[in-house]
């Protein structure tokens, strides 16, 4: 019973001890108590948007391998790994997230994001259009090919794609985001400053507001 | 949650009569959260067509959702152990050594998350259908008991064998975890190896709707002990729970079920034994209140804070997080496999209906 009651103590106290070190290290970093989010990939995301994609790949890579049965840790470390431009890492990733839902379009998709996000166009075009072929009214894969024709400079098919994503999935504001980035392209500002708007009333965003504000400047000064 | 107690069967008339069983707190209460009416209400919703409206409320709200159910319920369980009677005195190793171990394991699994977490997370997610089906097992048994019917070992096998179906369903058909964790993928590639475990993947699908449904059939028109609806509808949930809702892709909707049906019974016990103590004066509310805010700060110490402190020590936060909740979920199961033992238990004077005040 002795040997209990030190085991507690020491128990406790190491937990009291990992509470407070717990708090203070969020205090301390983030000035604010530590949040309610539960996604284990909060701090990679971080790390990414502050341009540490090393640090960020350690992180997707570690919770990928930790977590093998999780199709959809699978596919945000996936995903993650194309952002932090570990591509090879991305796509081992998504080999191992065919085999835990072999055929999930999901899968397809987020490769065709890892090769966009690492400038490989035509191996994104190719992998959006499998999607497309098995599943012709997906929208994921629809934005996915208007990114890519984007990416291109080929404003008239990106937006034909956008549009078609949007009749598949009404009221998405990343495809309205991503249609008035195509229309801004192309110069026509007016109608680009809609589809922001669209976008900030489906989801408001200090990015969308920037790109609304200057599409409304751009379409005053050429109208 | 498992019960062990036995209790020769007393003769019963071969009559189909519809117990509804006794609740612990009222009809609706008991059946739409213990009894799991809300999920099924839930899934049916999920199935017709309401994904895309529902979906995007949950992730919208997934943190305090999570918090309030999911987190709250890990927590409960080491409240009970800590808050009820003599568990330092018959449960030592529980109370004392428990804590200690689960932190060397962790420390152990964040250091070498490959090799030792891996296996720490795998262990979790084997177990945790197991542990859905035995609190499932439990309750109905539970209500079993309250609904005055004396149970044979053979009914209660039973009763086991269809709670264990959607575990073993799990088991055998998940990827990675289960069976592939224990097996190597070139065995389970065999051909006949492959066609035999999707052969019984459907059995097992099956039969955890069959086997309760027809154990419950039996026992209303046997003659024999009622097994009431109740018992019935917690058993189907966790069917519902454990077969349906991965290949919806909605599992997190039965971890915030599970995690009411247990904050539900576990308070229902903490209240009922604070209440019948000796000098009492305290309404049940403050009971009930005062236990849920423990868990939810339990809760929010554990899964919130805890994965920052191995941050600080130099380890990844994803691993930390992740191992963080595999060790809590392994404490849990262990703790709650020994708290709801009714024999020789306060625990049974909650469920024996003499004591049900609802």
């Amino acid at each position: 019973m002795a040997l209990y009651r030190v085991c507690f103590a020491v128990g406790l106290a190491v937990l009291a001890a990992s509470m407070l070190a717990g708090f203070g290290r969020v205090l301390a970093t983030e000035h604010q108590l530590p949040g309610l989010s539960r996604d284990p990939f909060l701090v990679a995301q971080r790390d990414l948007a502050h341009g540490r994609e090393q640090t960020a790949a350690r992180e997707y890579r570690t919770g990928a391998a930790v977590n093998r049965a999780d199709y959809s840790i699978q596919l945000a470390a996936a995903d993650g790994l194309a952002r932090a431009h570990d591509l090879q890492g991305a796509l081992a990733t998504l080999d191992h997230a065919e085999t835990l839902r072999p055929g999930d379009v999901r899968t397809q998709n987020t490769r065709g994001r890892a090769y966009l996000a690492n400038g490989r166009l035509k191996e994104a075009f190719t992998s959006f259009g499998e999607v497309l072929r098995r599943a012709p009214g997906d929208a994921d894969a629809m934005a996915g090919v208007g990114e890519v024709m984007l990416a291109q400079g080929r404003f008239p098919e990106a937006e034909a794609a956008f549009r078609r994503a949007l009749q598949a999935r009404p009221g998405d504001a990343a495809l309205h985001d991503a249609l008035a980035v195509t229309l801004a392209g192309a110069g026509r500002h007016a109608e680009a400053a809609g589809e922001f708007e669209q976008a900030m009333a489906l989801g408001p965003s200090p990015d969308r507001a920037a790109n609304l504000a200057r599409a409304r400047r751009e379409a005053a000064a050429k109208p | 949650m498992s019960t062990a107690t036995s209790v020769a069967p007393p003769a019963r008339a071969a009559t189909f009569a519809l117990d509804p069983g006794r609740p612990f707190v009222s009809r609706t209460f008991d059946y739409a959260v213990i009894g799991g009416g809300l999920s099924l209400l839930v899934v049916a919703a999920l199935k017709l067509g309401a994904e895309a409206a529902l979906t995007p409320l949950l992730l919208a709200n997934l943190g305090v959702v999570i918090l309030l159910s999911n987190s709250a319920h890990f927590a409960a369980s080491t409240v009970r152990l800590y808050t009820k009677r003599d568990t330092f005195r018959d449960l030592p190793f529980l109370t004392m050594g428990l804590p200690l171990v689960t932190v060397l394991v962790l420390g152990l699994a964040v250091a070498w998350p490959q090799a030792a977490g891996l296996h720490l997370r795998n262990l979790y997610l084997t177990w945790s259908p197991y542990h859905y089906s035995a609190q499932a097992y439990g309750l109905a048994v539970m209500y079993g008991y309250r609904s005055g019917g004396g149970w044979s070992m053979a009914d209660k096998r039973l009763l086991r064998l269809a709670c264990v179906c959607p575990f073993f369903y799990a088991f055998l058909g998940n990827r990675d975890v289960g069976l592939e964790w224990f097996v190597p993928a070139a065995v389970l590639d065999v051909p006949v190896v492959h066609a035999v475990r999707v052969g019984l993947v459907v059995v097992l699908g099956v039969a955890s709707f069959v086997l309760p449904a027809g154990l419950f059939l039996r026992h209303q028109t046997g003659g024999r002990p009622r097994l009431p609806l109740i018992s019935l509808m917690v058993v189907m949930s966790n069917g519902v729970w454990l077969v349906t809702l991965p290949y919806m892709d909605a599992f997190v909707w039965a971890t915030i079920f599970h995690g009411l049906q247990y904050l539900a019974i576990v308070s229902i016990f903490h209240v009922r034994e604070r209440m019948a103590l000796p000098g009492n004066t305290r309404p049940w509310w403050r009971h009930a209140g005062g236990f849920y805010l423990a868990c939810l700060g339990l809760g929010y110490l554990l899964f919130q804070v805890w994965p920052h402190a191995f941050v600080l020590a130099g380890f990844g936060f994803v691993e930390s997080a992740m191992l963080v909740t595999a060790a809590i979920n392994v404490h849990h199961f262990i703790v709650d496999a020994y708290i709801w033992r009714l024999r020789r238990d306060p625990n049974y004077a909650v469920v024996r209906p003499a004591a049900a005040l609802g």
